[in-house]
């Protein structure tokens, strides 16, 4: 350990890590809350002199890692902090508050979708359809049976879940461009009948869903703390936080877990994964479900946030949306998944700016990006198994491939 | 009407469907041939062709140039042809080529983002882009009968207009130099090199093609429903995807027999289905997933076995 990274552990170390978090936050703070597009130009401008600089330098970079692997829990402690701060400081502009709930149901919907397709490679262009079967199952089961939201919100994932069976033998029988058209067909098939059914509502979709309460507690009022009156939308953010919470914290068990790296080798080689013995239509099916039931949580979260449902808020440019924020924040990624969503959930908004230009740009973005970035903005690293097995291990795997190295020398 | 002529009706509906949808899964199959990419975008050119043939007739209005309808048609199509191919090739060049070697789920996601552009464009760059325009009546109107069958004019001649192309991109791939060429490179690109093919040209010319035939169905849709809008393309796509993998995907004839029993289908679920008239996709979308588990190669494919 030479002086730096000394320093590092100290409580220096722990100033700069929440520095670095405090300025990330006050420049998301300021592009939402400064009207405008000259902010998002120069925070596009600090982004990409950022980008150079660490490409330039990329020691600097590898220390800020370091830093926050080093204090990973203040690090966790300081970033929870931040986001619960989030509806104070914009308590000003509820339509933002709102964007974010958005941004965090897409994540967990996109948690759901990396597991799919990031985790175990099943391409699944059908989210937005799950999306719809969860928003239409917990808005008929509020509107026909008055069941209340903390009941349908888990029935709507479940509904996703069981929905999944429709797919079941084509998840199995095809892959690649084929499992690309099942699902794309699927999605339309879906987006047609919830257009055509009369129990769904039709075209008019379903009006007048209950928003959440619990326990006589209505989501619809203002939090008044006295010094700080916040919107009522501050309720649903941080119920929001709570799913996403856990969504995220089981995606993230799931990924350093056995199962993770089952996955990992049912996406990278299915045959030889099958010829060491994973079940791999088991895991496969597993999969599809888990993450389509993670994807209709978010949906029914939406029925029960906006009150008004209706075919076109589940179309396939919606299936596109999800599976580019995975693509583009990073596959097989939680943190990527996150940095995705917030991305082009958020910044198509601030983009209003430019009307009706604004979705033109969204496609060219996408496409240059891909080509430029094809491995998404936080790019998924090669498992690090040494790391996983804690330090007594490490030390035992260290001294074993020293031996081995000096065997093959 | 007695069921055989229920039966004749609708398949003659069906066919002129059926054609069109042939000349969009063409292009999927010759593009999976030479680069190995599915490129969701071509619905789009499908679109853009329609939105090419609207303006080089309002271009025609404003200069004057409005006289034999015949003639007219023909520039309509010849210019919409050769614009839409130009774009065809030039996208391919900036954003399909460069994406066809990465994994295909960055070249799926690329090509659909290049749909969502080329209809943003429209959407934006066409006056008033948003609402549905409105075609030309240019063909003959009027109909006749055949017992009690009924067949337009205007259907009759995009009908005898769509085999014409048909036959005309079989002539090209089977019968010319290039289309050698084409089929070589669609065999094994690094092989057909050796042997001195142009790879770089072929795939241009390949686009060139794929993207003109989608633009002869593209007005080929704006004359048989008397309108086009910017957001056709999507739905399209898929239908020529659909299509091109029901007949077997990288064979043209595939995509011909399978764009037609995609029409066959559709035509027939609107007729005989109850609802079937507002869930005729739904029906013909459920057979093309139990086409892809029971028969993933398609009609006309060959058997593949992968290989460890």
């Amino acid at each position: 350990m030479d002086d730096q990274q000394r320093t590092l552990a100290g409580p220096w170390g722990i100033i700069i890590l929440l520095g670095v978090e405090l300025i990330i936050y006050v420049l998301f703070l300021a592009l939402l809350l400064v009207p405008g597009g000259e902010i998002l130009a120069a925070e596009a401008l600090l982004l990409v002199a950022a980008v150079f600089y660490f490409r330039r330098n990329p020691a600097l970079g590898a220390r800020i890692q370091q830093l926050f692997a080093a204090h990973a829990r203040i690090a966790w402690i300081g970033a929870v902090v931040l986001v619960l701060l989030i509806p104070f400081f914009i308590a000003s502009s509820p339509y933002w508050l709102f964007t974010i709930i958005i941004a965090g149901l897409f994540l967990t919907a996109c948690l759901g979708l990396n597991l799919q397709l990031g985790s175990s490679g099943m391409v699944n262009l059908a989210s937005a359809a799950f999306y719809a079967v969860g928003a239409y199952a917990a808005g008929l089961l509020a509107l026909g049976w008055g069941w209340p939201a903390w009941i349908t919100l888990p029935a709507g994932a479940v509904m996703a879940g069981l929905f999944s069976a429709l797919l079941f033998v084509p998840v199995l029988k095809t892959k690649g461009h084929y499992l690309a058209l099942v699902t794309i067909a699927f999605q339309f098939m879906v987006t047609i009948l919830l257009d055509n059914m009369e129990w769904t509502g039709g075209p008019q979709g379903l009006k007048n869903i209950p928003l959440f309460s619990v326990a006589g507690y209505s989501f619809n009022t203002a939090i008044n703390l006295g010094f700080i009156k916040l919107p009522a939308y501050a309720n649903f953010f941080y119920l929001m936080v709570l799913v996403v919470a856990v969504v995220g914290v089981a995606s993230q068990r799931i990924y350093s877990s056995w199962v993770g790296v089952t996955l990992s080798t049912i996406r990278d080689d299915e045959i030889a994964a099958q010829t060491f013995g994973v079940q791999v239509n088991r895991w496969k099916l597993v999969i599809f479900s888990l993450g389509n039931c993670f994807i209709g949580l978010a949906g029914a979260f939406y029925s029960h946030l906006v009150g008004f449902i209706s075919p076109p808020n589940f179309a396939f440019d919606k299936s596109l949306v999800m599976v580019s924020i995975v693509i583009l924040g990073g596959m097989d990624n939680v943190f990527g998944v996150i940095v995705g969503s917030l991305l082009l959930i958020i910044l198509p908004e601030k983009l209003r700016v430019v009307q009706d230009y604004r979705f033109l740009i969204y496609g060219l973005v996408l496409i240059i990006m891909l080509i430029f970035r094809p491995r998404g903005l936080v790019p998924f690293k090669a498992r690090d198994f040494l790391d996983l097995a804690g330090p007594v291990r490490r030390k035992r795997a260290a001294s074993a491939s020293s031996t081995v190295s000096e065997g093959g020398a | 009407m007695t069921f055989l002529d229920i039966l004749l009706q609708q398949s003659i509906n069906g066919l002129m469907l059926g054609i069109m949808y042939s000349l969009v899964a063409v292009g999927f199959t010759l593009y999976f041939g030479v680069l190995d990419v599915i490129n969701f975008a071509h619905g789009d050119f499908f679109m853009l062709g329609g939105f090419m043939a609207l303006m080089l007739y309002a271009i025609a209005e404003a200069v004057g140039f409005a006289g034999n309808a015949l003639v007219v048609v023909i520039y309509l199509f010849i210019g919409s042809m050769i614009l839409t191919g130009v774009v065809g090739v030039v996208t391919e060049r900036v954003c399909v080529k460069p994406v066809s070697k990465a994994p295909m789920l960055i070249s799926l996601l690329v090509t659909l983002g290049l749909g969502i552009a080329i209809r943003e464009a429209v959407r934006v760059l066409y006056p008033r882009g948003s609402d549905p325009k409105g075609f030309p009546t240019l063909m003959p109107q009027g109909s006749f009968n055949v017992g009690n069958i009924v067949i337009r004019y205007e259907n009759l001649i995009i009908f005898g207009l769509g085999i014409a192309v048909i036959m005309a991109v079989n002539f090209l791939i089977n019968r010319t130099k290039m289309g050698a060429a084409i089929r070589a490179v669609a065999q094994d690109g690094e092989a057909a090199m050796m042997m001195g093919v142009d790879l770089d040209r072929t795939i241009d010319i390949t686009f060139l093609i794929g993207s003109a035939v989608a633009a002869v169905a593209g007005i080929m849709n704006g004359f048989y429903y008397g309108q086009t809008m910017f957001n056709i393309g999507a739905m399209m796509g898929v239908i020529g995807f659909s299509a091109a993998v029901i007949g077997g995907l990288g064979n043209i004839y595939g995509a011909i027999v399978g764009g037609i029993l995609f029409g066959l289908l559709e035509t027939f679920a609107a007729a005989a289905l109850p609802y079937g008239a507002e869930n005729k996709r739904v029906f013909a979308f459920l057979i093309v997933i139990l086409f892809l588990v029971f028969r993933p190669t398609g009609i006309l494919g060959e058997k593949i076995f992968e290989r460890v």
